[in-house]
């Protein structure tokens, strides 16, 4: 088992050390003078000795392995340098936006689970009938609605029909607590739509197999009912599922809250990270690029660890 | 005494065994640990054992699958590593499952064309007239030429990797069990059928099995291994009739019916075969020998002549006459 | 003969067909069809309702909703079709190498290939994009890249179970080439499951296109493509509904037929996981 941790844990850290050197390099292999660009955003010309004064300050005139290694430097001790566009270290823009992004990540998952889970086990245990062809069939409709389309279906509903809710924005928490959540409801249903119907897919599938494996057989030959043995011996199976869909769909997730935040307006690391592309604010799009990849591949991590933990066949 | 067509001389494949964490180099499988013997043109020699005791290595070896360790291997005195291209389409084999020696993706047409596909040189019209002849030696229609393997009978099959291994004209054919897999009703006309193309076309065979009924009907001459290594090797008559070596007599006494018909003490073998990671020292039998002694403990028995064109290799030969 | 009964047989199959087929078409002859051209502006007709004339109604810059969606289908199609291709051409070549030459080379194969992996998808498609520029080509090759390694392992895992394979043996004895034995032998039994997943990658390709096209980092303007015009007409929702309405619906159309085939090809190639859904 710590054989196992370590194994895992050892692959996530060298996968961070690539996935900072294919950022760092990929940013080097531009076209274009990352320079110039800083000191004029509409290519006029610009003055030498401005040049390279800032060439100088930003270290860009040491060779490219020195600059690698200071670079790493700077982000262990969490500089990323400057934003061309936002004008103020990476670090901070990322540091803003970084609580906003992960809290509608959260959240939907929460909802994911909470909707996904129930319905599965439901699916399952009336197989067949129409309560289960209903939700397996909107569960994979589920799959083929983008998520930004799904996202103007509620927009449509519930904020322009039935205003119940805002289409739109942001309210920070210490402001306003409730319209904050009110601000939420939207964008995180939107993200768990998808989510909750892959997982209630495969929860459906594995408490099937879960129901008509050998061991439940003798649980009702015990005289359980069928309530009890439903509830108390399939948790632990439950969780597997719902472990194996995070990992399987973390990808899935990044791009929902990506066009999410876009169509609501949440101002999370995405819409920083759209934003600096169409910019081509390029350390802007670096630290983006890596703090995201870092989230994913921990997570990853996490996910496999505690997979790990749940199925011992899976070390 | 005929030419010899195939010579084996102290041959030996060992496959690494990788364990632990970092797969660190644990030891070897001694597969086929220094077997030596000859094929005689026209002859069918066969090799009997226990499975796992490297007969199916040793045949893979031979055909290059696997390259070997050490020792020799000389097909009309030519090493196989030498020989080119069409000399060595004359080395050929059938395989014990006919499931999974044909391509499933493949019509059989094709498979029985494949040979000539890859020597190249044929024609369409050529290949097409080849097929369908050699689906005539096998007693299967043109009929078949248009069937995937999965659509056919085991029989069937292994008719088809028999006309497939004819093609190309060879000379030396390797029988892995090619009828364990089959029914038992099925197994005599497969049998008959290897027999029939052996005569027609005059060739030689290398027949392995564990079976040593199937053994003794179709083979001239017998070699018995276990653990990699060759126990005892005879003409099948005086095999059958005065084994020398303790192993080849515990595997005669386990064919059944024939406990009565021992010229000698029946032997029971008991255990497991040992592990070919670390075989026993000296003799390999003398773990599971209820004859063994001191001396099969420290000495390796060599193959000692012990009748005509009878070898075997034990110890104890002069002790276990009868 | 026998598949095609299958297939003709299976309900998800037929209905994706008959979804994909025409989009096909229209994709291909879209240009011939139109009545106006999808990139001329008319400040004078601006997002007007469907008529006679514009039939789904014109956008922002008076331009003819259904022209655009039907020269939209092309980027989508194009670049989810050609990226499927592309990953599926490198990956099953690179995992038949590594499955059966194995060895030092294989290693370093699957290890390269696990690189890509390293990556959220979504993210590495907008790092290429936001690097090297949004074009029809680079996103072709960011979904070339980004589906590789499903490819390539699927291919490794199978090429690894069959290296091993009497038939291969057989082959191999009679001298065939390696190229032979991995095109010949080895490429058609390995080819179910890269078909099943060269569908999912379709599906995947459509909604990594149309989701970077709706960020406005997909086909540049002012070609159009279906998630570009979402993205266009959320500006337009209150007023105008069916600006949105047409394009998401053909959008989630089209990714529902492509994931029914992908599910069809399952069932019938694949019967083995027929049971588990």
């Amino acid at each position: 088992m710590a054989r196992f941790f370590a194994k895992r844990t050892l692959t996530a850290i060298i996968q961070v050390l690539i996935v900072t050197t294919i950022v760092f390099f990929a940013l080097k292999m531009m076209p274009g003078d990352p320079v110039l660009l800083m000191l004029s955003r509409d290519g006029s010309s610009v003055d030498p000795a401005a040049y390279e004064a800032l060439a100088k300050q930003l270290g860009l005139d040491k060779p490219i392995l020195r600059q690698y290694r200071n670079w790493l430097t700077g982000l262990f001790t969490g500089d990323l340098g400057m934003s061309y566009t936002e004008r103020r270290p990476v670090m901070d823009a990322i540091g803003d936006r970084l609580p906003r992004t992960l809290e509608l990540a959260g959240a939907s998952l929460l909802i994911a689970v909470v909707i996904g889970i129930p319905l599965g086990i439901a699916a399952a245990v009336k197989r067949g009938s129409w309560v289960d062809l209903l939700l397996t069939g909107i569960s994979s409709l589920g799959q083929s609605v983008p998520v930004y389309v799904f996202g103007y279906i509620l927009v449509l509903i519930f904020a322009l029909n039935m205003r119940l809710l805002p289409s739109s924005g942001y309210v920070p928490i210490h402001r306003n607590p409730v319209e904050h959540f009110r601000r939420l409801i939207l964008p995180a249903c939107t993200i768990a739509f998808g989510f909750s119907a892959s997982m209630l897919r495969m929860t459906r599938s594995s408490m099937l197999e879960a129901l008509s494996s050998e061991f439940v057989r003798p649980l009702y030959a015990r005289g359980l009912s069928k309530a009890r043995v439903h509830m108390k011996h399939m948790v632990r199976n439950m969780l597997i599922p719902v472990v194996t869909i995070i990992g399987l769909q973390l990808g899935a997730l990044i791009a929902g809250t990506v066009l999410c935040e876009a169509v609501f307006n949440w101002p999370g690391i995405a819409t920083l990270l759209v934003k600096a592309i169409s910019n081509r604010d390029y350390p802007l799009i670096q630290g983006c690029m890596l703090i995201l990849s870092i989230i994913f591949i921990v997570t990853n991590m996490v996910v496999d660890l505690l997979y790990g933990l749940l199925d011992p066949r899976a070390r | 005494m005929t030419e010899v067509l195939l010579e084996v001389k102290e041959l030996k494949k060992y496959f690494p065994v990788a364990q632990g964490m970092f797969y660190r180099r644990k030891g070897v499988i001694r597969a086929v640990d220094g077997v030596s013997f000859q094929v005689h043109r026209g002859e069918t020699l066969g090799l009997v054992g226990e499975s796992g005791c490297g007969k199916s290595t040793l045949s893979r070896v031979i055909l290059q699958l696997f390259p070997r360790d050490a020792g020799e291997i000389r097909y009309r005195g030519r090493d196989v590593e030498e020989l080119d291209r069409s000399q060595r389409s004359k080395l050929r084999m059938v395989f014990q499952n006919p499931y999974g020696s044909l391509n499933p993706k493949e019509k059989v047409f094709s498979a029985i064309a494949e040979p000539y596909r890859i020597a190249g040189g044929y024609s369409r019209q050529q290949i097409e007239e080849e097929v369908l002849h050699l689906l005539g030696l096998v007693g299967l229609s043109p009929a078949h030429a248009r069937r995937y393997p999965h659509e056919l009978s085991g029989g069937q099959r292994q008719r088809i990797a028999i006309a497939r291994v004819l093609a190309l004209e060879p000379e030396f054919i390797i029988c892995d069990e090619p009828v364990s897999a089959l029914d038992v009703s099925i197994q005599a006309q497969i049998l008959n059928l290897l027999k029939d193309i052996q005569e027609e076309f005059g060739l030689t065979y290398l027949f392995i099995s564990h079976d040593l009924a199937v053994v003794k009907y179709i083979c001239d001459r017998i070699a018995v291994m276990y653990l990699g290594k060759i126990m005892e090797i005879a003409p099948a008559r005086a095999l059958y009739a005065k084994p020398k070596h303790p192993y080849t007599r515990a595997l005669l006494s386990a064919v059944p019916g024939a406990a009565d018909q021992l010229s000698f003490e029946r032997i029971v073998l008991e255990g497991d075969t040992p592990n070919a990671i670390d075989p026993p020292s000296g003799c390999r039998f003398r773990t599971r020998c209820p004859y063994a002694e001191e001396v099969c403990a420290h000495e390796e028995p060599d193959l000692t002549s012990c009748g005509t064109e009878h070898f075997s290799a034990c110890h104890l030969l002069h002790k276990l006459a009868g | 003969m026998n598949l095609l009964q299958q297939f003709s047989g299976n309900k998800k199959f037929v209905f994706s067909v008959m979804v994909l087929l025409p989009l096909i078409v229209i994709a291909l002859f879209g240009p011939l069809i139109i009545r106006h051209d999808p990139l001329e502006m008319n400040t004078k007709r601006v997002l007007e309702p469907p008529s006679t004339d514009f039939l789904l109604g014109t956008d922002e810059y008076g331009r003819c909703i259904l022209c655009r969606m039907i020269i939209g289908i092309r980027p989508t199609l194009f670049v989810a079709f050609g990226g499927a291709a592309v990953a599926m051409m490198a990956g099953s070549t690179l995992g038949l190498t590594a499955g059966y030459i194995g060895g030092k080379l294989g290693n370093v194969i699957m290890r390269a290939i696990d690189i890509v992996l390293c990556f959220p998808p979504i993210l590495l498609a907008m790092l290429v994009v936001g690097l090297w520029g949004t074009g029809i080509i680079n996103l072709l090759l960011v979904i070339g890249i980004l589906y590789t390694p499903h490819f390539c392992r699927i291919a490794y895992s199978t090429t690894l179970k069959l290296r091993k394979a009497e038939f291969v043996e057989n082959q191999r004895i009679l001298g065939a080439s390696t190229l032979r034995i991995v095109g010949k032998t080895l490429f058609p039994n390995i080819l179910s499951p890269l078909i099943i997943q060269f569908s999912i990658t379709v599906a995947n390709g459509i909604l990594l296109e149309s989701g970077l096209s709706f960020l406005g980092l997909g086909v540049p303007p002012p070609h159009p493509s279906w998630g570009q015009m979402i993205g266009k007409a959320k500006n337009h929702i209150v007023t105008h509904k069916h600006y949105m309405f047409f394009p998401s619906l053909c959008l989630c159309l089209t990714i529902l037929a492509t994931n029914l085939m992908g599910d069809a090809l399952r069932d019938v190639l694949d019967p083995k996981l027929k049971e588990s859904h």
